[in-house]
């Protein structure tokens, strides 16, 4: 869920900004199958937390996310959307791969990969290095005092 | 209460990772995969990437760690402030009318 409101803030409100997104297709679809697919999978075969074995049955109307789960997923999807929007707009300079935004072709005339493809795989790893290492944030809720 | 702190905030996101191996063989065929990806022109083809400088390689790893630093800092938060977060969901009167046409279908 953090990956996809940061995805989907990020890639929105690029898109809007330079006309182009900042991920292809495929590359959306990998971020989607890692964090979607192969992450339920992952945390489906986790054991019960031995600390929270239920200690009254989960009633009825009870939500799904809890507000601790809530905390956990808004600062985990503000952090990747602020880090990414200043990748996308400084990371150029820093990295020292200056090309124009709006103008610049994923390839160069020969063929060869341009800065701006360079960028774009620089800054899908970064997001997916961010993603993963979150997986193993999310194991462990921050528990409070069960009362 | 193993691997909590004293006030029951746990910090320590590893705890009893071995006991889930699925968990670590998602985590390292991805995290394989996706150094593959960024790191040989030959899946370049398919995802259109290209390989990257050792420079970004550590800072997309810095950045990932910067996510458990995140993590941490929110664990921080105060009780208080949690659970005064509001919850998206049905309200109790749209529950109550679905459980009761539930329950006169079933009868």
């Amino acid at each position: 869920m953090t990956v996809n409101i940061s995805c989907i803030v990020f890639v929105v409100s690029t898109a809007l900004v330079l006309g182009h997104s900042p991920f292809n297709v495929v590359q959306l679809l990998w971020i989607n199958l890692i964090m979607d697919v192969l992450a339920a999978i992952a945390f489906s075969t986790e054991n019960p937390h031995p600390t929270q074995i239920r200690k009254e049955r989960i009633k009825e109307n009870q939500k799904i996310i809890t507000q601790l789960m809530m905390r956990n997923i808004l600062s985990q999807a503000l952090y990747q959307i602020i880090t990414m929007i200043i990748l996308m707009y400084a990371g150029p300079a820093a990295c020292g791969i200056r090309y124009n935004l709006y103008h610049t072709e994923l390839t160069n005339v020969d063929g060869t990969p341009s800065y701006r493809m360079q960028h774009q795989t620089f800054m899908f790893h970064c997001f997916v290095m961010m993603s993963l290492f979150n997986m193993f944030n999310c194991r462990v809720l921050g528990s409070m005092p069960v009362k | 209460m193993q691997n909590t702190g004293s006030d029951g905030r746990e910090f320590n996101i590893f705890s009893r990772i071995h006991h889930n191996w699925w968990f670590l063989i998602i985590v390292f065929a991805e995290l394989n995969i996706q150094y593959f990806m960024v790191g040989y022109s030959v899946f370049g083809k398919l995802f259109t990437t290209t390989p990257i400088t050792f420079g970004m390689h550590l800072t997309a790893i810095l950045l990932g760690l910067g996510a458990w630093g995140v993590a941490a800092l929110t664990k921080l938060t105060p009780e208080r402030l949690v659970f005064a977060m509001p919850l998206f969901g049905e309200d109790q009167a749209t529950l109550d009318s679905a459980n009761a046409t539930s329950k006169s279908y079933a009868s």
